[in-house]
């Protein structure tokens, strides 16, 4: 029964165009945006000899929420950690290609990781918060980086960035208790205030909610919302709904390929690729 | 479809009747392992309880000490006040057991008579005279130790009953022994003596306070030493090293030198620092500086295990937010990993405080009396104190032995109690 | 954190500090002694009466072997070489060529006493009465075949009645130091090679064939009947009483504080006793020394004090204090001689070895 759906044109709904092949991998879709925060040329990365992204291209706006999805192994969360190049610390990985921030590609050999990483913050799948206290967690960053000269600066800082998290009133008595007593959801939540105190102008999620029950994943989805205001957020996610949910924009991975991009609203909709189709409607094998 | 309902495994029969039928058999196995697990850890549960049993029961009486009571007239023709270093207080010990028994008179008889007090007697008739000039003319009361001979029949080591030949103490010894007893002269005391002062020859002399001081300072230069060059060597391996070959020799041979024997340690503090940079010999420096060189190996190792056991996460938490590498490993990757290497650390001294062998080529194993002051002091060890006194032919000297080997397994588990008291602390912390 | 890396650097420079320091102010206030573990028992006594008696530091003795405390002693002049070593053997000429060489110019010698080496057995078992012929072929490896001269043969001997007819008929089993134990070599010496000395022709080897002399009397034999049981003469003692059939081969000492225990064997007639040994009759003895560096006399403090207090009659005398710690003195005359030369300090020439 497989047979008609890999030879023919099934889908062809009467006022669209053809889909596109599954065996065409390159991008279709607005892959570029006016004024980028981020503009990736010809990105790839191999671990040691075996390739795990290549050939993408793809822009990310300012103030706007763009979501990875694809399936495992993808390499969705290997280009998000491109852009604050954390795939350095991993050993036998090289990255070619350029990403340009501020018109400077970050890759370039005289880029300091220190001041990008302050420039683009991130959060992990599993909440990881540092084995010391709420306030600790929250300070540490700006006092790395010389944000903050004196106690009541710290003091101010960190009571900002718990309240932006949503998090000040559940932790508001208990700032000297460690950052690994709290809940799972109150964790992921302190690890995003840790990143926004920095005050950096993107942040990337990977997966954020994945180890989360809804409720939590609930709370986290309306911070991301109103963070949504004042940062770039690129956020890596299995969950289809929470991409259509938050994001403006889609970016579906396949087997190392970027193969479509464009607003959320179309990739759901009316996606422009065989591949995306069999993934959002659950064909995908 | 048809191929859903067929069975994956071969044979017929419900799954639940196979497994109930292997489930005996599996519970067997795992009853058996049970067995020879328990049984192991009875076996050496049972050495080391045979251990303790023979060490304490060797060694328990050492901790007593026997007394005698002599009336010593400080007579002013022996002492004179103005050289109380220069008077021959034997003598005065001699005429006092000599007042007790007035019919001695034959050399020899007097000679056994004089041997029932230790020749610490006359120390410590001087050092009382020093601290009490205004006794000297009157008799005064002083309690003396007895020779480790007598103290050895009081604790019942020596049978009364076999022939007098075949005994270190003769019949006439016995009744004087006897008699004192009876006059209430002697007496069992705790033995502050064996926790105060230093090695004698004198079982009844000996102290363990020489060589704990001599461990101390041998301990405090390898702790000193150790634990900052170790630690720095762990992280610097672990997290900043490249991964090449040269790197790979460097762990080979720490590997190699965590199994080479203490003595070949010995041998090369006594070419390096005695030979080469013409250190002093048995000092508890250059002893600190080999052990150091000894323990070393295991230090890196258990520290790099420990930091390699930090979780990735918390390196991505601290790298994501913009930490340089030294800050990331300062603030987050040290302070996870410490408990690890402060165990490695003082699992490494334990070992260094039962450690004799490298010690022997650089002159620790010898016999010294005055308690060491300093680092560069002559001096001994505890292990090296145990080895001595089991070498020595006085048969008290065996209690000794057993003695201050629970001396040293106490230091053990002092030290291996903090190792762990440590751990809970830090882990507490995070 | 920063606390503890703070103290801990500070720390270690204090202590390399502390190194410059050592070495800077390497002047010695104590006696350093190394040499015979078998001298140590008695030097080590003669320390401490002398550390009580006296202001000076207790001298630091080190048990290190005649051989190793020579080494050491010769090496040179200066405090980091030791001031007296002592000795179970009488200086080689050789041994006393090296410290020539080396700068040790004038050594003097003094002799102590004399050490015993018994062969004892359990007192639940009879006196054993050997002679050193019995002993060779009890313990020596390979032994002479009867008749045939020039001839060896492995041991084939089990039991002691096998060896001599007057002896029990009960398994040979001996216990005795390993080979690097200073006691072993001194019976080895005296025992091994009396014994070997009453076949004719090994006695002629000694002087036309040395090594093969050497190898004969010095070779233990590995079947068994030999036990090494460790340096430990304790150790011995108290397998003896527990073993009632064997014998043992330790230092007079031991014998001398266990005689509840363990007696010794007659050899060649004569029982271990003081008056025995000191008189020169028992077979089995050794004389022992120490060697004075005259350089070090008059530079460490304390040094002829020491020697004084050594060679008083209170210490070495036939009632002295090392006599109770198993000690056998010289005759008188020996001690009055010996007693001269520590206080003229007179040194030892390469002919007196002769």
């Amino acid at each position: 029964m497989n047979q008609e759906q890999t030879t023919g044109h099934p889908h062809i709904r009467p006022g669209r165009s053809p889909l596109v092949e599954r065996t065409e991998r390159a991008t279709v879709g607005q892959t570029t945006v006016e004024d980028p925060r981020i503009s990736c040329k010809n990105v790839a990365v191999y671990y040691d000899a075996k390739k795990a992204i290549s050939n993408i291209n793809l822009d990310i706006g300012r103030n706007e929420v763009i979501a990875m999805i694809g399936p495992s192994g993808c390499g969705k969360s290997t280009f998000l950690r491109c852009l604050n190049r954390m795939n350095d610390t991993i050993e036998g990985c090289t990255v070619s290609g350029q990403i340009f921030m501020d018109g400077k590609n970050i890759y370039d050999s005289d880029v300091d990781v220190v001041p990008l990483r302050a420039q683009v913050g991130m959060v992990f799948q599993k909440p990881n918060p540092f084995p010391k206290s709420i306030y600790d967690n929250i300070a540490y960053g700006a006092r790395i980086h010389g944000l903050v000269q004196n106690r009541d600066e710290t003091d101010e800082l960190v009571v900002g960035s718990l309240k932006r998290a949503g998090l000040w009133g559940e932790v508001k008595d208990r700032l000297k208790m460690s950052g690994t007593s709290l809940s799972g959801g109150q964790q992921q939540r302190l690890c995003i205030a840790r990143a926004i105190a920095v005050n950096p102008e993107v942040i990337l999620m990977d997966e954020p909610c994945s180890s989360l029950d809804p409720i939590a994943t609930a709370i986290i989805e309306e911070l991301i919302d109103e963070l949504k205001q004042d940062y770039t957020i690129v956020i890596v996610t299995h969950s289809m709904q929470q991409a259509s949910r938050i994001s403006h924009r889609t970016a579906y991975f396949y087997q190392g390929d970027l193969v479509e991009v464009g607003s959320t609203d179309q990739v759901f909709l009316n996606p422009l690729h065989q591949l995306t189709e069999d993934y959002i409607t659950g064909r995908f094998e | 479809m048809n191929n859903l309902n067929k069975r994956a495994v071969p044979g017929n029969g419900r799954t639940i009747d196979i497994v109930k039928k292997g489930l005996n058999k599996r519970y067997r196995k795992e009853r058996r392992f049970r067995v020879f697990g328990w049984a192991a850890v009875m076996i050496s549960l049972g050495f080391l309880f045979l251990l303790f049993i023979s060490i304490i029961s060797n060694g328990y009486t050492a901790f007593q000490q026997t007394m005698v009571r002599l009336d010593v007239y400080l007579d002013t023709d022996v002492i004179d006040k103005d050289d109380l270093a220069g008077a021959d207080y034997a003598k005065l010990i001699h005429e006092a057991l000599l007042s007790v028994y007035p019919d001695v008179t034959k050399y020899n008889e007097k000679r056994k008579l004089y041997e029932l007090v230790s020749t610490g007697a006359a120390y410590r008739l001087r050092d009382f005279v020093a601290k009490n000039r205004h006794a000297i003319g009157t008799t005064i009361q002083i309690w003396v130790p007895a020779d480790d001979d007598v103290d050895m029949l009081i604790k019942g080591h020596i049978d009364r009953k076999t022939p007098q030949s075949r005994r270190r103490i003769n019949d006439r010894q016995l009744a004087w022994v006897d008699h004192l007893i009876s006059r209430g002269q002697v007496k069992k005391v705790f033995n502050m003596t064996f926790f105060t002062s230093g090695d004698s020859r004198e079982p009844e002399l000996a102290g363990i306070w020489g060589a704990v001081c001599g461990s101390f300072y041998t301990l405090i230069v390898t702790l000193v030493l150790s634990f900052p060059i170790g630690g720095a060597a762990a992280v610097y391996l672990e997290e900043f090293a490249p991964k090449n070959r040269w790197t790979d020799i460097i762990e080979v041979n720490i590997n190699n030198l965590a199994a080479v024997p203490s003595i070949v340690y010995g041998l090369l503090g006594l070419a390096v620092f005695l030979n080469f940079f013409g250190l002093p010999r048995s000092v508890p420096l250059v002893g600190g500086l080999v052990l150091t060189l000894m323990t070393l190996p295991t230090i890196i190792i258990v520290g790099r295990s420990a930091l390699k056991a930090v979780s990735p996460s918390i390196r991505e938490a601290g790298l994501s937010i913009g930490a340089s590498k030294v800050q990331l490993v300062a603030h987050h990757v040290l302070p996870q990993a410490l408990p690890g290497m402060l165990t490695g650390t003082i699992i490494g001294m334990a070992q260094a405080l039962g450690e004799t062998a490298p010690l022997l080529m650089i002159g620790m194993v010898a016999f010294i009396v005055d308690i060491p002051a300093g680092f560069t002091d002559p001096s001994t060890v505890l292990p090296v104190q145990i080895y001595l006194w089991a070498d020595s032919p006085e048969r008290a000297f065996l209690e000794k032995t057993s003695a201050a080997i629970m001396v040293l397994l106490l230091f053990l588990m002092i030290m291996n109690a903090t190792a762990v008291f440590l751990r809970r602390i830090f882990e507490k912390r995070q | 954190m920063k606390k503890m890396i703070v103290i801990s650097i500070v720390l270690v420079y204090l202590s390399i500090l502390g190194i410059a320091q050592a070495r800077a102010g390497a002047a010695r206030d104590y006696i350093s002694i190394v040499g015979s573990s078998t001298v140590y028992p008695f030097a080590t006594v003669v320390a401490e009466n002398f550390g009580k008696k006296t202001r000076f530091k207790t001298p630091k003795i080190e048990s290190t072997g005649s051989g190793g405390g020579h080494k050491l002693f010769g090496s040179g002049i200066g405090v980091a070489h030791p001031d007296i070593t002592n000795s179970s053997a009488r200086i080689t000429k050789s041994q006393l060529e090296k410290d020539f060489k080396n700068g040790v110019k004038e050594v003097v010698e003094v002799k102590i006493g004399y050490d015993g080496i018994v062969v004892a057995n359990s007192r639940q078992a009879m006196v054993f009465r050997l002679n050193r012929k019995d002993l060779f072929l009890a313990l020596a490896k390979q032994v002479p075949v009867a008749g045939n001269k020039g001839a060896l043969q492995q041991n084939p001997y089990k039991t002691w009645k096998q060896i001599n007819a007057l002896l029990p008929d009960v398994k040979i089993e001996v216990f005795g130091p390993p080979p690097t134990s200073g006691t072993r070599d001194a019976f080895v010496e005296m025992a091994m090679e009396g014994g070997a000395n009453t076949f004719t022709w090994i006695a002629t080897l000694k002087k036309t064939d040395k090594k093969r002399y050497k190898e004969i009397c010095h070779t233990i034999r590995e079947d068994g009947a030999y036990i090494e049981a460790g340096e430990n003469d304790n150790l011995i003692v108290d397998k003896l009483s527990k073993s009632p059939d064997a014998l043992g081969i330790l230092g007079f000492s031991f014998l001398d504080q266990n005689t509840d225990k363990i007696q010794g064997s007659f050899i060649d007639g004569v029982q271990p006793t003081f008056q025995a040994i000191s008189d020169g009759f028992y077979p089995v003895s050794r004389p022992l020394f120490f060697y004075v560096k005259k350089a070090h006399v008059d530079t460490i403090p304390g040094m002829r004090e020491y020697l004084a207090e050594f060679t008083s009659e209170t210490a070495w005398g036939d009632d002295g204090y090392l006599t109770t710690k198993g000690l056998i003195p010289m005759p008188e005359k020996e001690r009055r001689k010996y007693k001269k030369i520590v206080e003229e300090l007179t040194p030892l020439t390469l002919d007196d070895l002769n």
